[in-house]
């Protein structure tokens, strides 16, 4: 039977290990040390122990060597342990689009409601562009009073002046300055008479609040106003540090016109008041993503990653269009890549692009509805959906799919790796949440455990130093009664981060200076 | 019925893979009540061939050997702890600094009045009171914090490859 595709069928070194796909070389490492603990045949006298240690130890010998490990990656690909669907993409490859792996393919009858997990991998129907595509770029840069704090300006001018140095000639940059009112400093200017910019930035004089739809309006009156052909994306980043009052709905409004005209929207927040709530749901509209700059090389990071996948897009945006069967709910849909967003439940929901060698990694948290009445065997629908890629020029790719389960009286297979994987990252983020929250409504004990809760996850996992990270603000917590708003943004982020593939994550983790890891 | 997490007792709905409450895996549970139904086995409590363990800062892992207890403290002339906390970093430990016992099937750790004190979970322990240690706990004797590992059938480490 079809359905019967997504069980945990064939046993593969990952599974031995009890790691993701994903994992990373120091998660890998630590499972391999755990496993051994536990199988070597010194320590266990069981006669299958000396069999289950030798695959251990041949999993990690493939798994612990970059090289052995791709190959035998695309060993597995090839097997189709997973359920495809959505059809093959139209140029590029006989790939399937969608891959989707659930937490339990079969479920019981029960008579109560029953969480429901299923990982989405989405790739992109087009190869990418033979050239780089020529960019949009507008920078709305955040010039409040408050900015003058804790080295923040400075920080601004040089990450300006990184992405001048890090875009291509034919891309267009144009500058925004804001407070409580807005400044054009610079239309959209190629971006080789790099005079201008070091010009234009030198004005930038901090004054005033921050108020973030002036500057939306002032980019909105020239905002793709001077589009050529083989254009690439239309760009909108702010940077702030401040919170916007009685604006937001104006804000989130343009945000919702531009998401139509195909702009993208990403933001960066400095220091520690800006609200990331806010920002979320502002990129969200536009598929793109709010991100925390607290220094430098983080930041160079992060800005090389989003102007490679911009300028080698493969599509313009993709759209996540979605029926749940009546009963079921959708709690919530993390994007885990590209980048981290906590995406909005109405569909469609825009997901934004993907650059090369990157893919859409997408986990939702379900609720099915009690099942006793299903007829054993029945292949219950829980969505119907479709993916909606569109391209820069031509007819949008549209890829149907179907997901269900299997309803049947009968034990329960242990989930897949790759979901508990993203389902204890998102536990993680999520126990972080609740810490902050407990916090803030003056449960000081209930967030102190939440915390060390978080830590001991992280530190079973292998995550040693953010364990202890974590645990030091745990007991500052309690001890001091305080939590600064910066480890609250460290928090928040540090965790979101974690979300990441183990490639980027690492990457990421490896641009941050030392003791500021998270 | 509902899950309940065996590490917090918080309560999950059914087909929870993580216990939100501590992020303990409960679909582990639910592998295992498959299992014994499938094959009659009970999970055994052969947890006690294994041993206890202490993570140091840099992430290794020292096993205690023996049954214990174990003096944790700085040597000098008069004094040869169990377990020399100074070799592993610790500049401000007591000589005799705390005890690591079992006690009714459970790790107890007492702090021995030392001078720097001995602190649980950041919470500081009352001199001679001993106290209960679970797998993840955090314990700090003076300048040193070490994470508890216990091999108990309840613990996630121990359990981490029964689905494969």
């Amino acid at each position: 039977m079809a359905a019967q595709r997504f069980a945990f069928d064939s046993v593969n070194y990952y599974d031995i290990l009890g790691v993701a796909r994903t994992a990373s070389p120091e998660e890998i490492r630590a499972a391999y040390r755990e496993a051994v603990r536990r199988w070597h045949p010194d320590i266990n006298p069981a006669p299958e122990a000396r069999e289950h240690f030798l695959l251990i130890r041949q999993a990690y010998e493939v798994l612990s060597n970059p090289e052995k490990r791709q190959a035998y990656d695309q060993t597995l690909d090839q097997s189709g342990e997973t359920q495809e669907m959505g059809g093959t993409a139209p140029v590029a490859g006989r790939a399937p689009l969608l891959r989707v792996r659930v937490s339990y393919a079969l479920v019981n009858p029960l008579d109560e409601p029953q969480l429901w997990y299923a990982f989405l991998m989405i790739r992109p129907p087009w190869s990418p562009p033979r050239q780089p595509r020529p960019l949009e770029l507008w920078l709305l840069l955040d010039r409040s009073s408050s900015m003058l704090r804790d080295g923040k300006i400075s920080l601004l001018k040089s990450v300006v002046r990184d992405i001048v140095a890090q875009l291509r000639p034919t891309d267009r940059l144009g500058l925004v300055a804001f407070d409580d009112r807005a400044e054009l400093l610079l239309r959209p200017t190629p971006v080789h008479k790099r005079a201008i910019f070091m010009h234009a930035l030198e004005q930038l004089k901090p004054r005033g609040a921050t108020e973030i739809a002036h500057a939306l309006r002032a980019v909105d009156a020239s905002l793709g106003k001077t589009r050529r052909r083989g254009q690439g994306h239309t760009l909108v980043w702010i940077f702030t540090d401040g919170r916007t009052y009685g604006d937001e709905g104006a804000a989130l409004r343009l945000a919702r016109q531009w998401a139509r005209q195909g702009v993208i929207c990403d933001a960066f927040g400095m220091g520690k008041a800006w609200n990331e709530a806010f920002l979320d749901r502002l990129t969200g509209i536009t598929g793109g993503t709010t991100h925390y700059l607290d220094n430098l090389d983080g930041a160079q990071a992060v800005i090389r990653d989003h102007l490679r996948r911009y300028h080698h897009a493969r599509v313009r945006q993709l759209y996540l269009h979605f029926d749940l069967t009546p009963g079921v709910r959708l709690h919530t849909l993390y994007r885990m890549s590209p980048e981290v967003a906590h995406l909005g439940l109405d569909a469609p929901i825009p997901m934004g692009t993907v650059g090369p060698q990157e893919r859409w990694l997408v986990l939702a948290e379900l609720e099915l509805p009690p099942l006793y009445r299903a007829m054993p065997g029945e292949r219950w629908k829980v969505m119907e959906g479709r993916l909606e890629f569109l391209p820069f020029r031509g007819t949008a790719h549209t890829a149907p799919f179907r997901l269900e389960v299997h309803v049947e009286e009968a034990p329960l297979q242990p989930p897949p790796t790759v979901v508990r994987h993203a389902v204890e990252r998102l536990t993680w983020y999520r126990l972080q949440m609740a810490g902050r929250t407990a916090w803030r409504d003056g449960r000081i004990e209930e967030a102190q455990e939440m915390f060390s809760h978080l830590a001991q996850s992280l530190a079973r996992r292998g995550l040693n130093r953010l364990a202890r990270h974590i645990q030091h603000h745990a007991t500052t917590l309690l001890q001091e009664q305080r939590l600064e708003p910066e480890v609250e943004k460290a928090l928040e982020f540090g965790t979101r981060m974690l979300m990441l593939p183990a490639n980027v994550y690492e990457a990421r983790k490896k641009a941050r200076p030392r003791g500021n890891r998270a | 019925m509902p899950i309940v997490c065996p590490a917090c007792k918080h309560r999950e709905m059914v087909g929870a893979l993580f216990c939100r409450h501590c992020g303990y895996p409960v679909w582990k549970e639910v592998s295992r009540a498959a299992d014994t139904s499938t094959s009659g086995q009970t999970p055994d409590a052969g947890a006690t061939t294994e041993r206890v363990r202490l993570r140091l800062p840099n992430g290794i892992e020292v096993a205690l050997t023996g049954s214990g207890p174990w003096l944790v403290g700085r040597p000098s002339s008069d004094v040869q702890p169990d377990l020399n906390a100074q070799a592993w970093g610790a500049r401000h430990v007591s000589r005799r600094h705390a005890r690591l016992e079992w006690r009714h099937g459970g790790l107890y750790i007492v702090d021995l009045d030392s001078t720097n004190g001995t602190w649980v979970n950041g919470r500081r322990l009352t001199p001679h009171e001993p106290k209960r240690l679970h797998d993840g706990d955090w314990v700090r004797w003076a300048d040193l914090e070490v994470q508890i590992v216990l091999p108990t059938p309840g613990s996630p480490d121990a359990t981490e490859d029964d689905a494969s």
